[in-house]
């Protein structure tokens, strides 16, 4: 079990340089905005002590059954204890103040350079409406007064002819059943 | 009978600069249409002008509401039973002639 | 009115909403009125095209909505919805139907004159 935390830090702390040199390239020793928080915390999380004392449980479990509920409630003692990262423990890269400001800014910035790099999906206008350089311009347009008298004049002889429709029925439309 | 409202619609398609006109029912099923116009259109002309209705639901009188693009205009009506798109293009001797 | 922002000559309200309906301004009879911005929206929102082949997505620069004594007109410019209420059916607002009608080169249209929209902005 020991020999598999030591492989598992050895893998994280590959990956954790890989990431520092990745993208931004130099000082991979210095943090950056891909740093992550915490280092490694799966060294200084007490997960330890978890190989030793599920064997314990596991025996326990086969020789005294009546003391499941008491396994249970251990089991998820040593859960929650697992899931927690003691930060206080760790070396962390603390910051001062002033680097904490200077840090918001240079990121917000390039923040922002990649935000306008970004093609937005939802810039296109999705709509009937067009984007116009002068909506002074078309909104003062006059009406198409020839436009309103030939809808005016077609849907009032259309609407006529549309009343005038009839069915010529040769024989009875509404047939009587024989109900009994 | 049908043939008035074909004819109906025959003399507004022949005016100036139409370049088609239908009209539609309650259900938006088109009725008629006469000229270069697509009689799928009339679905989605009545949603157009059923939701104009709810702009001002207490006019008297119905709205002609008209789409311009370029030199392209579609004119759509609806006065409670029927509703009427007319597509209209500006051609190049009215155009000359402005 | 006076102090009103006019947009247009004869206006007699106006809205301006974002693209996604909120109302950034508004006066005159649309003040404050989410019920006409809201139905206008849904309006723009119903279809791309009322006919793909007819006219491409996405593609007016203007939609008038007459009701005879006064209209509306919207259009979008950089990604603001502007609706303006404008009293007459006429450009005058008092020319009579009779010298507009005969006027029918008034009445000839091409909302495609970029380059003169780009003038006057």
């Amino acid at each position: 079990m020991d020999y598999v935390h030591s492989v598992w830090n050895y893998f994280a702390s590959i990956c954790n340089c890989w990431q520092c040199t990745e993208d931004t390239g130099a000082q991979p020793n210095e943090p950056n905005e891909r740093t992550h928080l915490l280092v490694d915390p799966v060294n200084h999380s007490p997960a330890l002590r978890r190989s030793n004392s599920d064997g314990l449980s596991n025996d326990y479990a086969h020789s005294l059954p009546k003391k499941d509920d008491q396994n249970a409630l251990s089991r998820l003692v040593q859960n929650t204890a697992i899931n927690m990262i003691n930060v206080g423990a760790m070396d962390c890269h603390s910051l001062e103040h002033q680097e904490y400001k200077d840090r918001i800014r240079v990121y917000s910035q390039r923040l922002h350079q990649q935000w306008n790099n970004v093609q937005h999906p939802s810039v296109s206008m999705k709509g009937l409406l067009k984007d116009v350089p002068s909506h002074q311009f078309y909104l003062s347009k006059p009406l198409s007064v020839e436009d309103t008298a030939q809808m005016k004049l077609f849907t009032e002889k259309a609407l006529d002819s549309v009343s005038h429709i009839r069915i010529d029925h040769k024989e009875a439309v509404v047939v009587p059943f024989r109900i009994p | 009978m049908e043939t008035q409202l074909e004819k109906v619609l025959m003399d507004t398609a022949a005016r100036p600069d139409t370049v088609g006109a239908l009209v539609a029912n309650r259900q938006g099923l088109c009725l008629v249409a006469k000229g270069d116009i697509d009689p799928n259109v009339s679905g989605i002309g009545m949603a157009i002008a059923q939701q104009v209705a709810k702009l001002e639901p207490n006019s008297t009188v119905p709205a002609t509401i008209c789409l311009y693009s370029g030199n392209k205009r579609c004119v759509i009506k609806n006065d409670g039973r029927i509703t009427a798109v007319i597509f209209k293009q500006l051609t190049a001797n009215s155009a000359t002639g402005n | 009115m006076d102090k009103e922002k006019s947009i247009v000559p004869n206006q007699i309200g106006y809205l301006v909403l974002k693209d996604d309906g909120a109302v950034l301004e508004s006066g005159g009879e649309l003040k404050n009125d989410e019920h006409s911005a809201n139905v206008i929206m849904g309006l723009l929102n119903l279809t791309e095209s009322i006919d793909e082949s007819f006219m491409p997505n996405s593609s007016c620069e203007r939609i008038t909505i007459d009701y005879e004594e006064y209209y509306y007109s919207i259009c979008m410019s950089n990604r603001r919805i502007y609706i303006v209420k404008i009293s007459g059916s006429q450009n005058g607002g008092n020319t009579t139907t009779a010298t507009a009608s005969s006027s029918s080169s008034n009445s000839v249209y091409n909302d495609a004159s970029d380059s003169a929209g780009a003038v006057l902005a």
